[in-house]
């Protein structure tokens, strides 16, 4: 056995560790641009960020990424053939690694696992199309091996073969709830010490007309807004609420424990400090929502903290009544309604939480809004400046909760939940909070 | 072996309810698969050697008339005797094997609806490509200028298997798809085991599926990775892999859960270990070391020495991938590599992407519950390279083992080990 690499032989060697997971870097790029500021600086001016398809092929608005931004992109790095959804994806991972100094007395890369979330991956080929091609050829082959090359796994082993990241990779393909999703699983990696720092990676396309892009799926399944309202055609907790748009981009957080991050010099931007997925009875075909799932996953990743402490909950309502409906009365049978507050004034101090959507801004980008909303979070801690809900005008009475309409201050505020969920059935929810001075 | 439970031998007195630390149990298994769509018939299969493989042109007809190929279709599956008539027709095949498999599996465990408490039971589920049938005829809908009915939007998304599973067992705990290429099914089994280890889950049903139709075997029919031969993991002739179909579930519940409810388990699923390769998107890192390093990684998570491994199931996918998997042998077991009785199974139920780990595993499990080693079948000429004891068939060797280590690899270079291993006291009567 003098050739064998060592191992212990006793089962406590990967116990499992209680210690706090502190986000050290962030990333993102979207329609706002190519930076976390940028991403800030358009949820607090509350503007929507919706146009009309490059290409002219659908009358709809979306969040599209500025063609000349993708082109410059792929340019980078000689990717060239990549999908959009890979490029997105590598530029915020990009970011939030250097943000966190990763690569500079960072943790051992062999022990860096990444975590991608996305609720389609790039969109798919045109699979009758593919298919009449291969039954064309002698081999029965496609004319390329590019939909190998950029598979679902492609965002997460581009990060991996740059920086040479060699712990466990997960990708999580699960819908809009995506984002929550993957932010959950890497706590649960560092938790058990499977990774001793984490990157995740939330990405999503558009697509273009093509067939299976999820754009038209998600208009078959009454998820997105008839457009009725022009840009502002989201409208969250609103009357006339009616659905989504759907947008594009990425966004990337690197997760550690506190203390490992401490150890190399690296201030923690903030704390995750709890997270949870659940599940609720669902169909594939058409949007439903579960009241008591969403409410039973907030309550598990406040855990045993105080409701009392969460100041400000980023909601993950897609934006259609029954979304809004469902996750309101969740919101209402956690903490309690609003009625005893003065809606419009800052009120920390009251139970029920100040809630805001960011869709009416970025829309629904897949798996990305998650992250998007994790980091508006996280900022509003850091800053003390809360987006407000672009679109929400006329507020639906009926949602029993205290719903911020314009950006505002809010001085007080140390803990954060965020909601994201799919359409059929998976709801995540994560606590941000910041962490004391004293910790350092 | 006598360390292998010791650190476990009281398990009423160690933990409290969902505490981290929990024991991790197989209680139950179900599979769908070209030698069978249940346990017994698939472990009576690969002790015999069987193969389950047709060939390209008779399961797909005229679109693949030119493709002389193996292909392992599940056969012996009628949707109509597990599902409504009103609804099978527009079910993606990937979910059906996946429910009759999960189905399978909850039974052999025994849970009953009240069994379980249903906030602490969930569903990890890898898949490679999703229910790519759907998506395929939704996309065919589309093409052909019809607007495609309701029913095919249903398992459209990658996570519609968990969603039907959930839905079946009424369970609203932990939910989470992964696709990590052809190790997908063992990641979501090591993701699995966390869930139950550190407390979150009492029961999770995890493994994966895939079904295998005509655009799955262009896509990788490209690749050129595809024999025309028999696959013949080893064997110094050997050209490829054949691509397959089914499901692999597994019911894994903590030590605490089962013992409460007076059932008995098959196996403990003892540690996993993962690694990434960063080297390259399609051909694998020729030393091995980062397969090594997932091996040494569930060693570590199960807190056993490399010693106590007395079987190993390799990809073994016929291809370059071969040598160095026994290359990552040699790395953690040394010159024991030579000796440990070693096979490939995927020449009897073929390459199933995604759902590799989960079946490999239950092909395990078979052995290490019904005293046989599964075979490497097909191999004719070992190659000098590949200097294991792989176990060549035409039949299971009649032997018994209680450690094993099942070790799977995808492209983009995903590795993931798993390490199984037998309660050293007899369990109730399951198969």
């Amino acid at each position: 056995m003098s050739n064998t690499l060592s191992t212990p032989t006793t089962a406590a060697a990967q116990a499992c560790t209680e210690e706090a997971i502190v986000v050290t870097g962030m990333g993102a790029i979207g329609p706002f641009g190519a930076t976390v500021e940028a991403l800030w600086s358009a949820l607090c001016d509350g503007q929507a960020l919706f146009v009309a398809q490059p290409d002219g092929t659908q009358d709809d608005l979306c969040g599209f990424l500025p063609q000349a931004d993708i082109a410059r992109l792929a340019a980078e790095g000689n990717r060239g053939e990549r999908r959009s959804v890979s490029l997105f994806a590598h530029r915020a991972a990009n970011a939030a690694i250097a943000q966190a100094g990763l690569m500079h007395g960072g943790p051992d890369p062999t022990d860096v696992g990444i975590v991608y979330g996305t609720a389609n991956g790039g969109t798919p080929m045109n699979f009758s199309t593919a298919l009449e091609y291969a039954a064309q050829s002698s081999r029965f082959e496609l004319p390329s091996l590019g939909i190998i090359d950029d598979s679902m796994g492609t965002p997460a082993g581009l990060v991996s073969h740059e920086h040479g990241f060699r712990g466990p990779i997960l990708n999580v393909p699960m819908g809009w709830a995506a984002g929550g999703c993957a932010l959950a699983a890497a706590c649960d990696l560092l938790r058990s010490r499977v990774a001793s720092a984490v990157i995740v990676m939330a990405a999503d396309e558009l697509g273009g007309d093509r067939p299976m892009a999820t754009r038209s799926v998600n208009r078959a399944r009454r998820l997105l807004s008839p457009n009725d309202g022009g840009v502002a055609g989201v409208r969250p907790f609103d009357c006339a609420a009616n659905g989504s748009t759907m947008g594009e981009g990425a966004a990337a957080l690197v997760l550690e424990l506190r203390s490992d991050a401490l150890r190399r010099g690296c201030t923690p931007i903030a704390r995750l400090s709890g997270w949870a997925i659940r599940t609720g009875i669902a169909r594939d075909d058409v949007a439903k929502y579960d009241t008591q799932a969403i409410a039973t996953a907030m309550t598990a990743a406040i855990g045993s903290k105080s409701p009392r402490r969460v100041g400000v909950v980023f909601s993950g309502s897609h934006c259609n009544q029954s979304s809004d409906r469902a996750e309101s009365a969740a919101i209402a049978r956690v903490f309690g309604g609003h009625a005893a507050s003065t809606p419009g004034e800052p009120d920390v101090d009251h139970a029920a939480p100040l809630v805001t959507n960011i869709r009416g801004v970025v829309g629904d980008v897949g798996a990305v809004t998650g992250l998007y909303a994790f980091i508006g979070a996280a900022l509003t801690i850091d800053r003390g400046v809360l987006p407000g809900t672009t679109g929400c005008d006329t507020p639906d009475t009926r949602h029993d909760i205290d719903i911020v309409h314009r950006t505002r201050r809010v001085d007080n505020v140390d803990t954060v939940l965020c909601n994201a969920f799919s359409s059929d059935g998976v709801y995540t929810a994560l606590l941000v909070s910041t962490e004391p001075l004293g910790a350092f | 072996m006598d360390h292998v439970f010791q650190h476990h031998s009281d398990p009423f007195t160690i933990l409290p309810p969902g505490a981290p630390g929990e024991s991790v149990w197989v209680t139950g298994v179900g599979i769908v698969s070209s030698l069978g769509c249940n346990f017994t018939d698939f472990s009576t299969a690969i002790r015999a050697g069987r193969c389950g493989a047709t060939v390209a042109s008779a399961a797909f007809g005229q679109a693949m008339q030119s493709l002389e190929m193996p292909v392992y279709k599940v056969s012996g599956f009628d949707p109509a005797d597990h599902f409504d008539t009103d609804i099978y027709p527009t079910m993606d095949p990937l979910v059906q094997f996946s429910l009759v498999a999960a189905r399978e599996a909850v039974a052999m465990a025994g849970l009953a609806a009240d069994g379980v408490d249903p906030t602490r039971a969930g569903i990890c589920f890898g898949t490679a490509g999703g229910a790519t049938h759907n998506r395929f005829r939704y996309g065919r809908e589309i093409a052909s200028g019809n607007t495609p009915g309701r029913g095919l939007m249903q398992d459209f998304s990658y996570h519609a298997a968990c969603t039907h599973i959930m839905n079946e067992f009424g369970w609203s705990g932990p939910s989470l798809t992964i696709s990590s290429s052809c190790a997908s099914s063992s990641v979501a089994i090591g993701k699995a085991y966390e869930a139950i280890r550190s407390g979150q889950a009492d029961v999770m049903i995890c493994g994966g599926a895939e079904f295998l139709g005509p655009i799955s075997m262009a896509i990788m029919n490209s690749t050129r990775l595809l024999t025309r031969d028999a696959m013949r993991p080893f064997d110094a002739a050997r050209t490829g892999f054949a691509l397959g179909e089914g499901a692999g579930l597994i019911c894994l519940e903590s030590e605490r859960h089962w013992r409460a409810r007076q059932a008995s388990a098959l196996c403990k699923l003892s540690g996993w270990g993962m690694a990434a390769e960063a080297y390259d998107t399609r051909t694998p890192e020729p030393t091995g070391r980062w397969q090594a390093l997932a091996m040494t990684r569930a060693l570590k998570c199960a807190g056993v020495d490399a010693s106590a491994i007395q079987y190993i199931n390799l990809n073994g996918n016929a291809t370059a991938h071969d040598v160095s998997e026994v290359r990552a042998m040699r790395k953690v077991f040394g010159e024991m590599s030579r000796y440990i009785p070693t096979s490939a199974t995927k020449p009897m139920y073929g390459y199933l992407l995604g759902a590799n780990g989960a079946v490999d595993a239950i092909s395990v499990i078979a052995g290490m519950r019904q005293r046989f080693m599964p075979p490497t079948i097909n191999l004719e000429k070992q190659d000098a390279r590949c200097d294991i004891d792989c176990v060549p068939g035409p039949a299971a060797r009649e032997a018994s083992f209680q450690t094993a280590l099942s070790l799977n690899a995808g492209l983009g270079g995903i590795c993931c080990a798993l390490i199984l291993q037998e309660p050293a006291t007899p369990s109730r009567n399951l198969p």
